[in-house]
């Protein structure tokens, strides 16, 4: 603290200082006056005793420890002095140091908030996830978990959880809830912030105590209900049925999923309260578990541990039926959670690092042109460097107030970048739709975020500014002697520029490959064929209300002919699954009597539609029919299929009409094998779960027969194929039709372009950042090509002027200085090509319908670089045409 | 320039000596070095180069501190006084200084008479 207290009392000191050594002066001098001296001897004699003032001052300034201070202080006063008498390049260079600085801050706050954050709970290290088998996502039974959460011995604490999209209070406001099980806040160590958290007591069938209970998050509490403190005790109406509010949950905890924020908590056994039309009991495998190791015991003991009582847990657990042959047999798997669990995480992660990797390039060009600029401007001090080191000054001391200077606008950029950043972050996240519930990510910037942006704010000072520091300050300091100051060391190689230039086109080449590679992929994507007609149509997803009849199915159809005969609509169904917006996995299957097909994948779709459901998505059929009412229940049980289906197991041969016998293998719900069905028709491929990837067999069964609900549950989808308009015109007469059939559905739109606009989303976001990144890099390796050809036209301005002096035409003069700058843009694009060609195959996993090496894509990049090249150096080089010969000799 | 103060005393013993004079109250730098040279009837000269930059020194340490007041030439001057921490360095100093030279002297003599 005395240090900056002498910092601030620094200019008072100095007067102090000052007065204090004239004081002594006069009073010697008075003293030798008194003594009988002449007023003029008296002063000679005291100006030779006392020696030099300012000396005697430097040594006091460092017996009061402040020198380096004023040094520092008079670096930064010598930087700021330097940057402000260039304005124009030094906000340019600042700018663009903050939007590296910031895209790189931006897009790292992101991959830390999906990819490195800790769940924010006590002890988040010692948090694993299970799974049985290698299977991404296993869902497990309540049985199941009771079993584990048992074996107390085996870890220190198991939670179990599940998510689906509810709706509360009178309004039926749509909700995304979290079933949780009742020492959810307990294994996490995660306490209320008000009221109190769940008990095992709750989560009971039929509810505990308090019946049905509820937490909600501090968000839903602010929104809602203004933060009012009597909300605890009170009920909220979920699904239309009365839940106590039990407790809030702590602001800034979300659940274990990363990537979205509950609204709700509720204990997963009140399901049955909650959602009587979708009961779940104690064998309906619709939960993911957590466990929580106990302190020092390791991931690989755990699972031991875990698979040794595995037979124990499933045959405790092992659920009544036929689906009880395949349950739980593959092995129990742990995994490290401390980051929580993450679909976007999957979705997202190599994008993200890739994305990393493209913005820290664009830095990298960034940086190229400062070291330009600074490179420059240690040419043009040269004669001013080499005085001070003839003075005496160390090489230490010439090069600090350069790396001053780079410091100071790396420091300044990083500021800018830093408020850039969180802007840039929150608008990336604001690109992820999702169709259904919000995406919410803890961009907080943190200490990493900070330390991130530090280490690349230093990194750039030291790349940009430490290279030419040294360079400039390599002088001779006979140079000083020598009278040219004008054009400095015009007699050195300016090789510095040589290899800025080359790495900075090699690495814009890079930065156009990468933004070519991935708007090609999402172009490719968006041009995909989809299989089934997204225009004029729209999907409107139907909760059917909890007091309606048990029959779905019924219900199902119902609403579906009453939205067909809405005018305007030409055709509308009903299915358990949305194309791209909801659809089941692909499970293992098998047809009896038929040999399996080579190879080993055998997944296959099982969707169950009312008929009209390919007219509504424009499905073709291509041999024999689709459904139609008469395939109702209890008469011939049928199915169709799609082309994909017949290639793979059925190649060849023709199956309409044929009886087949299929059996699926519902991981983990076990076996289950259907009654021969007869082919009726098949239909062409349409995308299902993923535009990416391969069509999948598809079996399409009609939902009169099979509404799959001892099997799956879920809410209704309902198609409707617009007849002119646009689709979501329709939505309103849709909604009240619906509600005139069944007065409490609960319904919501889409149009299917959304959907599939959201479905590659991913692909648009890395596409469009990969493109500003690449015309960012452009740009600025453009203004370091001009700049640098500016500089050479000045410092060849004495060439110049004999060679036109000697008769050289204009042409000649400006084909001279681009032919210079052309060699080291060519030698770049090659040096680009080359690492090009060796580095895009990392990408590959990310790019659809493109090859990592597409010439197309790599000549593209070439030659738009250098047309931007020989532009950018085209305007500095028309001025050395426009040199005037006479004067130009002259100052030489 | 030169980073060391050129003197004819050994550092400590010009700080003891500055101790000391400011012992005796309130003084400003000239009045300091007046004094030094008058009491050790003109043998020791202190230099203006080393003297301030001890002031500031052990201004710095905290043995002495300063305060800028009107002074009898109409300027203000800068005194100097002791600090508490700035009387204890002095006792103990002065201590470890008697017993030192006493010391020396006692060798000096010793050896003087056993070569004679």
């Amino acid at each position: 603290m005395t240090w900056w207290r002498r910092v601030r009392n620094r200019d008072r000191m100095e007067r102090e200082l000052d007065a204090e050594l004239r004081d002594h002066v006069e009073r010697q001098v008075a003293d030798y006056i008194r003594a009988g001296l002449s007023e003029q001897e008296a002063r000679r004699r005291t100006r030779i005793e006392f020696g030099g003032i300012e000396q005697i001052k430097e040594i006091c300034r460092d017996a009061r420890g402040t020198r380096w201070l004023d040094e520092a202080w008079r670096d930064l006063r010598f930087a700021v002095r330097a940057l402000r008498s260039a304005p124009l390049v030094t906000a340019v260079v600042i700018l663009s140091l903050a939007l590296g600085i910031g895209a790189n801050t931006a897009i790292f706050s992101l991959v830390n908030g999906l990819l490195l954050r800790s769940l924010p709970v006590p002890a988040a290290d010692r948090l694993v996830t299970l799974a049985a088998g290698n299977t991404a996502d296993v869902r497990f039974t309540y049985a199941t978990f009771d079993e584990i959460r048992r074996q107390d011995h085996l870890v220190a604490g198991a939670l179990a959880w599940a998510e689906s999209e509810l709706t509360i209070g009178e309004e039926a406001e749509p909700a995304y809830a979290q079933w949780v099980s009742g020492d959810f806040f307990e294994t996490l160590g995660v306490r209320a912030f008000l009221g109190r958290t769940f008990t095992p007591a709750d989560d009971v069938a039929g509810g505990g105590p308090a019946g049905p209970v509820a937490i909600i998050s501090h968000r839903l509490w602010q929104r809602r209900f203004a933060g009012a403190a009597d909300v605890i005790g009170g009920s909220l109406l979920v699904e239309g049925v009365a839940a106590t509010v039990v407790g809030i949950a702590p602001p800034g905890f979300h659940g274990v999923r990363v990537g979205s924020a509950f609204d709700l908590l509720l204990p997963i056994r009140t399901n049955d309260l909650i959602r009587p039309t979708t009961p779940r009991d104690a064998h309906a495998a619709w939960l993911r578990i957590m466990l929580r190791l106990r302190p020092g015991q390791s991931l690989d003991a755990a699972t031991v541990a875990l698979q040794a009582a595995q037979p124990r847990i499933r045959s405790r657990s092992l659920p009544p039926g036929p689906s009880a042959a395949g349950f739980l047999t593959e092995p129990f798997l742990l995994d490290n959670a401390a980051t929580g669990v993450s679909d976007l995480r999957r979705r997202y992660a190599s994008s993200l690092v890739t994305l990393l990797v493209v913005v820290s390039l664009v830095l990298l060009v960034a940086c190229t042109n400062i070291a330009n600029i600074s490179l420059a401007r240690g040419a043009a001090r040269r004669h001013a460097l080499s005085l001070q080191a003839a003075l005496g000054a160390s090489r230490r001391r010439l090069v600090r107030p350069l790396l001053v200077e780079s410091a100071l606008l790396s420091l300044l950029g990083a500021g800018l970048g830093l408020v850039f950043a969180g802007w840039a972050a929150r608008a990336m996240v604001a690109q992820l739709p999702s169709a259904t519930v919000p995406i919410v990510l803890d961009l907080t910037i943190d200490w990493r975020v900070l330390a991130y942006t530090g280490v690349v704010a230093a990194a750039t000072a030291i790349v940009a500014g430490l290279a030419p520091a040294l360079r400039a300050t390599a002088v001779d300091p006979l140079d000083a002697l020598k009278t040219d100051r004008r054009s400095g060391g015009a007699g050195g190689r300016a090789r510095g520029f040589d290899v800025m230039l080359v790495a900075q086109v090699a690495v814009s080449l890079l930065l156009l490959i990468a933004g070519g590679l991935f708007g090609r992929t999402f172009q490719q994507l968006a041009q995909a064929p989809l299989g089934f007609d997204a225009d004029r149509l729209l999907v409107a997803t139907v909760r059917t209300p909890a007091t309606s009849p048990a029959d779905q199915s019924e219900v199902r159809h119902r609403l579906a002919r009453a939205v067909a005969s809405i005018p305007g609509v030409a055709a509308a169904a009903g299915a358990d699954q949305a194309p791209i917006l909801f659809a089941y996995q692909a499970f293992p299957f098998s047809l009896s009597g038929v040999a399996p097909p080579p190879g080993p994948e055998t997944r296959t779709h099982l969707v169950s539609i009312t008929p009209a459901w390919f007219e509504a998505y424009g499905v073709r059929v291509r041999a024999g029919r689709a459904f139609g009412e008469r395939d109702a229940a209890g008469t011939q049980p049928v199915m169709v299929v799609n082309e994909a289906f017949v290639r793979r197991f059925l190649p060849g041969q023709s199956v309409v009409g044929r009886a087949l016998a299929m059996t699926f293998e519902f991981t983990p719900g076990g076996t289950f094998s259907f009654e021969p069905k007869v082919v009726v028709g098949v239909v062409g491929n349409a995308v299902h779960e993923s535009i990416r990837g391969p069509f999948r067999p598809i079996v399409y069964v009609p939902m009169a027969q099979e509404p799959l609900q001892s099997v799956f549950v879920a809410g209704a989808f309902i198609a409707v194929r617009s007849a002119n308009a646009a689709p979501e015109h329709l939505s309103r007469s849709v909604a009240a039709t619906l509600a005139s059939v069944e007065p409490d559905v609960r319904v919501s739109f889409l149009t299917a372009r959304d959907l599939v606009s959201a479905a590659l989303a991913r692909e648009r976001l890395t596409a469009r950042l990969a493109a500003f990144a690449a015309l960012l890099g452009l740009m600025l390796a453009a203004l370091g090509l001009g700049g640098v050809t500016a500089y050479q036209v000045a410092r060849l301005r004495p060439e110049l002027a004999v060679r036109a002096a000697l008769g050289s035409t204009r042409g000649r003069l400006v084909g001279l200085v681009l032919a210079r700058v052309l060699r080291r843009v060519v030698a770049g694009v090659v040096v680009g090509l080359l690492f090009g060609l060796w580095a895009s195959r990392m990408a590959e996993s990310m790019l659809f319908g493109v090859q990592p090496r597409d010439p197309i894509v790599f000549a593209g990049a070439a030659v738009t670089l250098l047309v931007v090249g020989l532009l950018a150096a085209w305007v500095p080089a028309q001025r050395a045409s426009r040199l005037d010969p006479a004067r130009a000799l002259i100052e030489i | 320039m030169p980073e060391t103060p050129r003197t004819d005393l050994p550092q400590g013993t010009l700080d003891l000596l500055v101790l000391r004079v400011v012992a005796g109250g309130p003084v400003h730098g000239y009045g300091i070095a007046q004094r030094i040279r008058r009491i050790s009837h003109d043998v020791l000269r202190v230099p203006q180069g080393s003297l301030y930059p001890a002031l500031h020194r052990l201004e710095n340490r905290k043995l002495l501190v300063a305060e800028w007041k009107p002074s009898d030439t109409g300027r203000g001057a800068r005194f100097y006084r002791l600090t508490p921490q700035g009387r204890a360095r002095l006792k103990a100093q002065t201590e470890s200084w008697s017993r030192l030279t006493e010391a020396v002297g006692l060798i000096l003599r010793t050896s003087g008479e056993g070569t004679r």
